[in-house]
């Protein structure tokens, strides 16, 4: 099985993984395999389709297949008949890997990063905010790509929240990918019969960095971006909001760690809020707008420092 | 004998549906001010909102990304979130919805019986309609008439790009009222616009019964007065209405029935009547 890298530790992995990068060989931290998964029926939670225990996360995908993540180190699926790979790679490369993460102790936080001259700068919001449309614009201004969707947070020896990096390739829509001056010819295609797709990138930051600051990403009615600090009141719950598949911390028994992970880096980090138009707004505006307010931000901290 | 919501443990949502533009945010307005009787009706904070549509929550509930899903695949996902979101509220829980009532093959209900005390079906002429949604979306009366004969007529869906709510099929205007009017999974109470506009307290009573509010005449009479057309109409000028999709057209335009004759050509009428008579004579709709 080739190796790949992924958030910092090397996966084996059965199924070709097409956006991940290949790794050297050797022992791989975690390994992907097909295999018997049980099923969910008469789960203890009602009306879901998953359960979460302490270094267990069991799943049924309606017509994808069952998978299990176990012990921060393995995945197991188990097809349906006609799924494809790329239904089952989307899982494991989505609520898997959110999963593996949480078991490995990294943070999965929902959002996409860059790395500055002075550190990672994550945008966090939910879906249909402009995640991936404003990763776009800050790599047009020129800084590598640490993560599309999902950041991976953990902490350094001093307590500095460290982003982790994912994978070289962003998922765009055909709409954002043409707007950004890309065609789609040629890119492998997240769902077969969807138009969004894989781009590998070039500019992409490998390793761990501290995390500058936090932006808090959302579509309004507002006829003009607004960039402003988040009330100090307001940051834990903003981070805790954003913990990518946060749903699973009780059943893993995480939720103390959850949490205190949120405060560890609201104490570190500055968090911002940028209120963008719900209308399309030009990805480099966006960015320029974020890496301002963030300038101007540190300006003012060292002017009264 | 009036229909009434069946209340039981879990089944606790009243879904508001209606096809677009079919009166159901003046219905949610009324309840609005016939449940909060103390606070002038605010048009941001209206009963009914569509909270079980937000794909955010969806995405958390199924541990998916229903960005990667069709909108057929999401359904049974759907299902279940309807289902654990209604077994720990108490009854009526009011979401307004412009579905069209769906199932899969294997009869998973997108509105499952098991999460649903009830549906107030709004309903509307389509021959006024067609000018109402064409001022809402900004598009040609043909253009809408096109959609509203469109079976695979979608909401909030696109193929390159999704929006913060899930999509919706909403289907053609007989179609989606039809399935609602149609299906078994749970009791129906018809509303027509014209009626609320003919007597607006009679036909607000008759969703209270339904379900199962009991007001005083007195609350329910100043709901009406609050919420004439005129008092909602100055709402949004002084407040906005943060649903509707361009913040440069008027939500509330007209507030009047049968205008639709007197707006459409005769060609486009005879389209409306063409698509839609058999649901148009079910409804008392001239045809």
């Amino acid at each position: 099985m080739p190796n790949y890298r992924v958030y910092g530790f090397i996966v084996a992995s059965d199924l070709p993984l097409p956006v991940l990068p290949r790794a050297e060989a050797g022992e791989p931290d975690v390994t992907i395999a097909a295999g018997p998964v049980p099923g969910t029926e008469g789960l203890r939670t009602q009306f879901r389709n998953w359960e979460a225990e302490p270094d267990r996360f069991i799943a049924t995908f309606h017509e994808t297949g069952r998978f299990l993540v176990s012990g921060g180190n393995r995945i197991t699926y188990h097809r349906f008949d006609h799924a494809d790979d790329s239904q089952v790679v989307s899982i494991l490369l989505g609520t898997c890997m959110a999963a593996l993460l949480m078991q490995r102790r990294i943070l999965p936080l929902h959002s996409c990063s860059v790395r500055t001259d002075q550190g990672a700068v994550l945008v966090m919001g939910v879906s249909g905010a402009g995640k991936s449309t404003t990763l776009g614009g800050l790599m047009a201004l020129g800084l590598p790509m640490m993560a599309d969707d999902v950041t991976g947070i953990v902490f350094g020896e001093s307590g500095q929240p460290m982003a982790i990096p994912a994978f070289p390739a962003t998922r765009l829509w055909q709409d954002s990918l043409e707007k950004l001056g890309h065609g789609t010819a040629g890119l492998p295609r997240v769902r077969t019969d969807l138009a969004k797709f894989y781009r590998a990138v070039d500019g992409f930051h490998p390793e761990a960095e501290p995390i500058r600051a936090i932006v808090y990403l959302k579509a309004t009615n507002a006829s003009e971006p607004r960039f402003h600090p988040i009330e100090l009141a307001q940051r834990t719950e903003c981070v805790s909001r954003f913990v990518h598949r946060k749903n699973f911390l009780d059943g893993m028994h995480l939720r103390r760690w959850g949490f205190d992970s949120a405060v560890a880096i609201v104490r570190k980090v500055p968090l911002f809020e940028l209120a963008r138009p719900s209308g399309w707004v030009e990805p480099v505006d966006l960015a320029k707008t974020i890496l301002a307010g963030i300038a101007a931000s540190e300006d003012m901290v060292r002017a009264t420092a | 004998m009036t229909p009434q919501a069946e209340y039981e443990p879990g089944r606790s949502i009243v879904w508001l549906a209606s096809y677009p533009k079919s009166g159901s945010t003046w219905l949610r307005a009324l309840l609005t001010a016939c449940l909060c009787p103390e606070e002038p009706v605010d048009l941001n904070q209206l009963v009914g909102t569509a909270v079980v549509f937000e794909r955010a929550q969806l995405d958390e509930h199924a541990a998916i990304d229903s960005a990667h899903h069709s909108l057929d695949e999401l359904l049974a996902y759907q299902s279940d979130y309807h289902r654990a979101f209604a077994h720990d509220q108490q009854g009526p829980v009011f979401i307004k919805t412009h579905s069209a009532f769906r199932s899969t093959p294997d009869g998973i209900d997108l509105f499952p019986r098991s999460a649903s005390a009830g549906a107030i079906v709004v309903v509307r002429n389509p021959l006024d309609i067609v000018g109402s949604y064409a001022h809402h979306e900004g598009k040609s009366a043909d253009a809408i008439i096109a959609r509203m004969a469109d079976s695979e007529a979608r909401q909030d869906a696109w193929d390159d790009r999704i929006s913060k709510a899930l999509p919706q099929r909403i289907a053609d205007w007989s179609g989606n009222i039809a399935s609602w009017l149609d299906q078994s999974a749970m009791p129906v109470c018809l509303v027509r616009y014209e009626d609320m506009l003919a007597d607006t307290k009679a036909a607000l009573i008759r969703v209270l019964e339904f379900s199962g509010i009991d007001l005083g005449d007195d609350t329910v009479q100043r709901a009406v007065e609050a919420c004439s057309f005129a008092r909602l109409s100055a709402a949004e000028a002084q407040g906005g209405f943060a649903e509707k999709p361009s913040q440069t057209r008027s939500f509330f335009r007209a507030g009047a029935g049968g205008q639709g004759i007197r707006e459409l050509t005769a060609l486009q009428a005879s389209r409306i009547h063409a698509d839609h008579c058999a649901v148009m004579e079910r409804l008392g709709y001239a045809a």
